[in-house]
């Protein structure tokens, strides 16, 4: 009986591990299942997250301004490529750095405190500061800093966000400085005009005294003629004035007179450019004879080429008004001659020459009208042709040029009057610009 | 309740009482599940408990003595078949002091909806320790058969008492380790 009873238990415990068998085998197919989904789920997070880690630090490559993560001890953990630009290293070759390295402390900040300060900036929203950089190789570029922190994983996170001003601050000063140019320029009008009146009447005035003298000297010829059948008067005129004082004068006086007028002519244009130079600034484009406009760039800038170059002027007679900025346009050729004048002092001084020679021609065709400036300087060198333009690039002494001329000239003539500027240089022999402006 | 506690308790009357014992276990208390248990499923805690009580009545027992004797089963059970996850702990101590850190976090991350007890240990000093127990169901019984083979197996000289706490019902303890020598 007990036999029969373990056999039939024997059965059912086999019906059971079979029945448990399918079970397990159910719960394994369902379990792979899931095992398969939550790898897809996986993979579609991982592919997110990576994507935006990817966008993340396509934004940091990307920003203009520098970006960089510190240790609460002020080590650098993290530095895009602005960064590393404004610290004029490597990318990459910030990241370990000390933040003190690179950053001017004030005398007020004790060196073991120094770390401490510049994480506190960012302590309690402070607005942005200035500090002065220090780049390996001396530099000090000026930097607005604005720092703010954060929790990463239960550490404190410093953020920097770092802006060069140095450029900012260049363009302040080249604003201030065109400021006070067109306070000159209005200053220079206003004497222009006060000027222009008694020039007005001094060179009318000695049209009047040559006219009077030509009679004047008439008489006296008159007088000469006749002055021996009246021997008194010989000794009466005598008294006042010897013969050949009287000579003398007769003689001087029309060259007095006609060297006055011609002064007095040149102050008058030397006005009257001024006036067409300093005339008061307008955006408006006007009909423009460019030949006038020509004219009175060329004596406003006579002291800078006068003594190193002769100018030599082509111009067309029947050249077309154009729509212009008059006082722009001004401005490019002022430019352009200052320039031509520089280089051509260099290369006299270079070839021990005396004077070199600059050229203006006007030109036009059926599309545009053209105005063309040579010189027989030093020609530019070509590692530098394509970057005449840019802002602030200059090749002169400190202090004698701002980089900013051919930058102006590109811009008014490209951007304000839709033309063009073409360079055509050869070191050593001379350089011409040729501007293109649309009829 | 998770399968493997079923599959080892039957595996444990079938070695302790035999196979009709156990073939009569399910037989009797006819669990809803059909007694198929496998390792890896899930089944109402309350079908053991019948079987342990119908056991009871077979064996002439007392219940809290055969889930305790279970508890020193399944104890080896364990060691015998995570040796290796286990080998790391040398002292009753360690071993009680690493369940609910270490070796609950390592069954959650084969069965997820596992409904672990919560023990709590704390060394009270050189020689004592305490380790509390709290479940939802009452199986104080199973766990002071697990710490009665620990001790045994690491052959630790350590007495202990256990305390039911409220309410009483073998939910929820306190077992007082003591070394008897350092």
């Amino acid at each position: 009986m007990a036999v029969i009873d373990e056999l039939v238990a024997y059965q059912r415990m086999l019906s059971r591990e079979r029945a448990a068998r399918e079970v397990a085998e159910g719960l394994l197919e369902q379990k792979s299942r899931e095992l398969y989904e939550v790898n897809q789920r996986l993979r579609l997070t991982s592919a997110t997250h990576q994507r935006e880690a990817y966008y993340l630090q396509t934004i940091l490559d990307v920003a203009r301004d520098g970006i960089m993560t510190l240790t609460s001890d002020g080590v650098i953990e993290k530095a895009n490529a602005s960064a590393a630009s404004i610290f004029d290293c490597k990318a990459g070759a910030l990241v370990k750095r000390s933040v003190c390295d690179l950053v001017e402390s004030t005398n007020a900040i004790r060196p073991d405190h120094e770390n401490r300060f510049f994480v506190d900036l960012c302590s309690h929203a402070r607005p942005a500061i200035q500090v002065v950089g220090i780049r390996d190789n001396g530099e000090r570029p000026e930097i607005e800093l604005s720092a703010s922190s954060g929790q990463f994983e239960n550490c404190e996170i410093i953020i920097w966000i770092l802006r060069d001003i140095d450029v900012i601050q260049k363009i302040k000063r080249q604003s201030d400085l065109s400021q006070r140019l067109e306070g000159i320029g209005q200053l220079a009008a206003g004497i222009a005009h006060e000027v222009n009146t008694p020039i007005q009447y001094i060179y009318e005035n000695m049209n009047f005294f040559a006219d009077a003298w030509h009679a004047v000297d008439g008489a006296l010829r008159a007088c000469e003629q006749h002055l021996g059948s009246a021997p008194e008067l010989v000794d009466i005129i005598g008294k006042v004035c010897s013969k050949e004082e009287l000579r003398f004068f007769r003689s001087e006086a029309p060259i007095a007179i006609e060297e006055t007028k011609l002064g007095v002519q040149r102050v008058a244009k030397i006005v009257a450019a001024i006036k067409e130079f300093s005339h008061p600034g307008t955006e408006e484009k006007f009909l423009t004879d460019l030949n006038v406009v020509v004219e009175s760039a060329a004596t406003v800038t006579s002291n800078h080429w006068r003594p190193v170059a002769e100018l030599k002027m082509e111009l067309d007679p029947s050249l077309p008004h154009v729509a212009c900025v008059r006082s722009s346009i001004n401005q490019v050729l002022v430019n352009l001659l200052v320039n031509a004048a520089d280089a051509v002092q260099e290369r006299n001084q270079k070839c021990a020459r005396d004077q070199g020679q600059i050229t203006i021609k006007t030109r036009y065709d059926d599309a545009n009208i053209y105005l063309l400036v040579s010189d027989t300087g030093n020609g530019i060198n070509p590692d530098h042709i394509n970057r005449i333009f840019n802002p602030f690039f200059t090749t002169k002494d400190v202090g004698k040029g701002t980089g900013q001329g051919l930058s102006i000239t590109y811009d008014i003539v490209a951007e304000k009057h839709g033309g063009d500027v073409e360079v055509d240089s050869v070191l050593g022999a001379g350089t011409t610009f040729t501007i293109s402006l649309p009829r | 309740m998770k399968g493997i506690v079923f599959t080892e308790f039957i595996q444990f009357i079938e070695s302790e009482f035999g196979m009709v014992i156990a073939d009569h276990l399910l037989v009797a208390t006819n669990p809803k599940s059909g007694g198929a248990y496998t390792a890896v499923g899930s089944y109402d805690a309350g079908e053991l408990l019948a079987m342990v009580v119908e056991l009871a009545k077979v064996k002439q027992a007392p219940v809290p003595v055969l889930v305790k004797a279970f508890g020193n089963y399944l104890f080896f059970r364990f060691f015998e078949t995570h040796g290796p996850w286990l080998a790391a702990y040398k002292t009753t101590e360690q071993l009680l002091g690493a369940i609910e850190n270490h070796i609950h976090v390592e069954v959650r991350k084969l069965y997820p909806d596992a409904e672990l007890p919560h023990l709590t240990f704390r060394q009270v000093d050189t020689m004592t320790s305490e380790l509390r127990y709290q479940s939802i169901r009452p199986l104080a019984d199973l766990a002071e058969g697990l710490i009665e083979s620990t001790i045994r197996h690491f052959g630790d000289p350590i007495t202990f008492v256990r305390v039911d706490l409220p309410p009483a019902d073998g939910t929820s303890a306190c077992f007082r380790l003591t070394r008897t020598s350092s």
